[in-house]
């Protein structure tokens, strides 16, 4: 027990130690000046338009990506869940049918249930 | 239906409304997102990716946080709740993670023009991802021993470390990721802050009732492997099972 609290101790004094000193350093540091983006700061030539302008990136369909990937993410991590329980309480019924069968008695000392 | 079968179906009413609160959350949450933040300047609508983006990193924490404090009982005190909690938040934690790492990639293809760099930021996303992983690959194989719930813990509680490393890798190393709500830049347009706000509320929400979910299932199954050894050490089950 002394040692964990040792080492959780450690842990917090070594993590505002790297705090602080990102902090100062950040605020130490002269800032350079700031490019403004990897592509201006790496800009050679300039060509002017020709024809209509359009985005080379459809924003729509990335963005509807972006959604539906968490929406799928999330409802088939709830779906796994509502199995895992289904099937675990399944388990559980057809074992204490068993134990049941066998042994009424058994069911008393094996129940048990913290309210979690 | 059985005492057991009852047991495990009647969630608390505090279970149920936290679900009912989630959903409506949601909707709130992606109102804001799309009828109410106005859509930004340069990188046109795929920038309201930020709204779920950011607030799932966040919820990513909240999640790696809980499973690292619940190792680190589960290593003192030897509690098997303490054990649930941890695997609850590792996973959990992992979905918010994947969430993270898919759609950030999506939102950089427009922004950078590619789908992944090696910028800090991305990395130590990817790696305390992996570490997580792990820790689910570890606790997934079976039924997990002393020494699989030992390691795992020590796994789950390392990764505790790379949190502060993930959140300040921004500031403290040079990299392409935006730093929008820090104090570096012009920060959100006004209209934008209760879209942003509602996701953070809305992912906080259905963070806790996710490990909540998992939580008890996890009690659920430990319940299902002490009842199955204790009857197979009484040898209830040495016949027609």
């Amino acid at each position: 027990m002394k040692r964990l609290i040792a080492l959780i101790a450690c842990t917090f004094v070594l993590g505002a130690h790297a705090f602080a000193f990102t902090t100062t350093a950040s605020a130490d540091e002269v800032e350079p000046p700031r490019a403004t983006s990897v592509a201006e700061s790496r800009a050679t030539e300039f060509r002017a338009v020709s024809g209509g302008q359009g985005e080379d990136v459809p924003g729509g369909g990335l963005l509807i990506a972006a959604y539906a990937s968490v929406l799928v993410i999330v409802l088939g991590y709830v779906v796994y869940l509502g199995r895992l329980t289904t099937g675990t309480n399944r388990d559980l019924d057809r074992l204490q049918s068993t134990i049941d069968n066998k042994k009424p008695a058994f069911r008393d000392s094996a129940r048990g249930d913290d309210g979690v | 239906m059985n005492e057991r079968t009852k047991t495990a179906s009647n969630w608390p009413p505090a279970f149920t409304g936290l679900g009912a609160l989630t959903i409506l959350l949601s909707i709130v949450s992606l109102y804001f997102i799309f009828f109410y933040a106005p859509t930004e300047e340069q990188m046109g609508i795929v920038q309201k990716i930020f709204y779920f983006h950011v607030p799932s990193a966040y919820a990513m924490y909240i999640a790696f946080v809980v499973s690292s404090v619940a190792s680190a009982l589960y290593l003192w005190k030897r509690d098997e709740k303490f054990d649930a909690v941890a695997v609850a938040g590792a996973e959990v934690g992992l979905m918010f993670c994947l969430i993270v790492l898919i759609t950030g990639p999506i939102w950089a293809r427009k922004a950078w023009g590619t789908y992944w760099t090696w910028d800090p930021r991305l990395t130590t996303t990817l790696l305390i991802g992996m570490i997580y992983t792990a820790f689910n690959v570890l606790r997934s194989f079976g039924q997990a021993g002393e020494a699989e719930k030992k390691f795992a813990s020590a796994l789950g509680f390392m990764g505790l470390l790379l949190i502060p490393v993930i959140h300040y890798s921004v500031q403290r190393w040079r990299g392409q990721h935006p730093t929008v709500i820090t104090n570096q830049g012009g920060g959100l347009h006004p209209d934008m802050v209760p879209a942003l706000i509602s996701g953070f509320v809305f992912f906080t929400a259905l963070c806790t009732f996710l490990i909540w979910a998992r939580t008890r299932a996890e009690r659920q199954r430990q319940r299902l492997v002490s009842l199955e050894l204790d009857a197979a050490e009484s040898g209830l089950l040495e016949e027609g099972t």
